[in-house]
């Protein structure tokens, strides 16, 4: 008996859909072993993955809060209703602090505003749909103050605490600190709902009001909701 | 030529809607991470010690089986399985700082220990409420001596941690799926069971513990 599959491919136009009608035989290697692909390799490859960013090449962003405080996250997605995201990766590279980094990575079910901050035009991570696919969410950087309304139901996924002065440290590497819950660094989450805007949040600082500057790169996935939940 | 249905199981269970599974362009079948899945379905909650810019006292100087900073007490027709736990020291004020994950099979009480909320991780379902029992900030024992200990993680550092200026200093984390500790399956049907986590310095210190599990009832679990 020969066993058929249903194709999934990229998506369309309204970030949405995949699904070909087209069955086919799944694959096996020359010694007959089943191929499995990777699910975010295939989100990758169907044009749901995107990515944005803080801080320009050789000048990086200010961050201007001295401690952590849930209305200043440093970068922001707002998922729009109807949208659902999976947060896969916030990298932190460091290069003038002050005084204690700290890092925390959340997500809430409320609209936290935009007040304070700068919007970014997220890219999508497929070079094939970049410029063609935009992303249905929106993303903030820079932030300068409060956002306006103080996130709810907030769940914390990731948290650093560092006593070092980074800058400081001459006599070790300083890599830079990584929220990727697919390799263990971090809980994966999944942020969204069918009515109302929720929050990706990541707060990065390092002391003194404005004086520690930096790069964050960040990706996630997006689906509509009725791909996502049927 | 056959084709080969399964059954979707959704955010709300099984469907009832059997469809063929996807694979991609060069056929290669394109699977789904068992934990992703529970994230949909709403199964997966955190908890936290210390409030953001408050960390919590961890007030014992030594491991102690009955006092855990932070548990998740599993009632009876209950099941969690921990995922991931966060301990971001703070001021440690003196040397060696231990990490001690373990659970029990009977109930350790909850004297000396605060009550938390958890929340969901999926923020569809973030204001839907845990059926299980988290508790953090242990200032003193719990009660009755943990039974049937199974120790999951443990870290023994020499250095005191905030002294530490000339290096990075990373959060210590549990994650048995990334091979940082063993994976647990914590409930049983007629008792509860917990999941303890300890994190102590030489002297009363502070610091963060963030915590998250997979929860389900029994029947769920074990299709009885």
């Amino acid at each position: 008996m020969t066993v058929e599959y249903q194709i999934r491919d990229f998506i369309g136009a309204d970030n949405a859909g995949g699904m070909t009608s087209i069955n086919a035989r799944a694959a096996i290697t020359d010694m007959q072993s089943l191929l499995v692909g990777d699910e975010v390799r295939q989100w990758i490859r169907e044009g749901r993955v995107f990515h944005a960013y803080e801080g320009e090449l050789t000048t990086p962003a200010t961050f201007a809060p001295a401690t952590l405080i849930r209305q200043q996250p440093q970068f922001m997605v707002r998922t729009a209703a109807g949208v659902v995201i999976i947060p896969l990766l916030s990298m932190f590279a460091l290069e003038a602090t002050s005084a204690v980094v700290e890092v925390l990575v959340s997500c809430c079910d409320n609209d936290p505003g935009v007040d304070n901050m700068t919007e970014v035009e997220p890219i999508n991570a497929n070079s094939r749909f970049a410029g063609v696919l935009s992303s249905a969410c929106t993303a903030y950087g820079t932030n300068a103050g409060n956002t306006g309304t103080a996130p709810t139901n907030v769940a914390d996924l990731y948290r650093e605490y560092h006593q070092a002065d980074r800058d400081a440290i001459t006599g070790a590497p300083t890599p830079p600190i990584i929220y990727n819950p697919r390799i263990g660094h971090g809980q994966e989450c999944v942020i969204g709902n069918d009515d109302e805007v929720h929050a990706f949040l990541f707060y990065g600082l390092a002391g003194v009001a404005g004086l520690s500057t930096g790069f964050s790169i960040h990706f996630w996935a997006e689906f509509t909701y009725d791909d996502y939940y049927g | 030529m056959a084709n080969v249905e399964f059954e979707v199981r959704g955010a709300s269970g099984m469907s009832g809607d059997v469809r063929t599974a996807a694979v991609n362009r060069q056929r290669s079948v394109v699977t789904s991470d068992e934990v992703r899945q529970w994230n949909k379905e709403g199964r997966i909650y955190n908890a936290i010690d210390g409030v953001l810019t408050t960390p919590a006292t961890w007030t014992a100087i030594d491991l102690v089986r009955q006092t855990p900073n932070v548990m998740i007490r599993v009632p009876a027709g209950m099941v969690v399985i921990p995922l991931f736990v966060n301990i971001a020291p703070e001021a440690t004020g003196a040397a060696v700082l231990q990490v001690l994950i373990s659970t029990c099979n009977n109930d350790p009480g909850t004297s000396n220990m605060t009550a938390a909320t958890p929340i969901c991780t999926n923020t569809r379902f973030a204001a839907i409420a845990s059926r299980v029992n988290a508790y953090i900030t242990g200032v003193g024992a719990t009660g009755t001596a943990p039974t049937n200990v199974v120790d999951l993680f443990r870290h023994y550092q020499q250095v005191d941690n905030d002294a530490i200026t000339g290096a990075p200093t990373p959060p210590i984390i549990y994650n048995p799926r990334f091979g940082m500790g063993q994976e647990a399956i914590i409930g049983s049907n007629i008792a509860v069971n917990a999941f303890l986590v300890y994190a102590v310095n030489g002297t009363s210190s502070t610091g963060f513990i963030t915590f998250t599990w997979a929860e389900f009832t029994y029947a769920e679990f074990y299709g009885s």
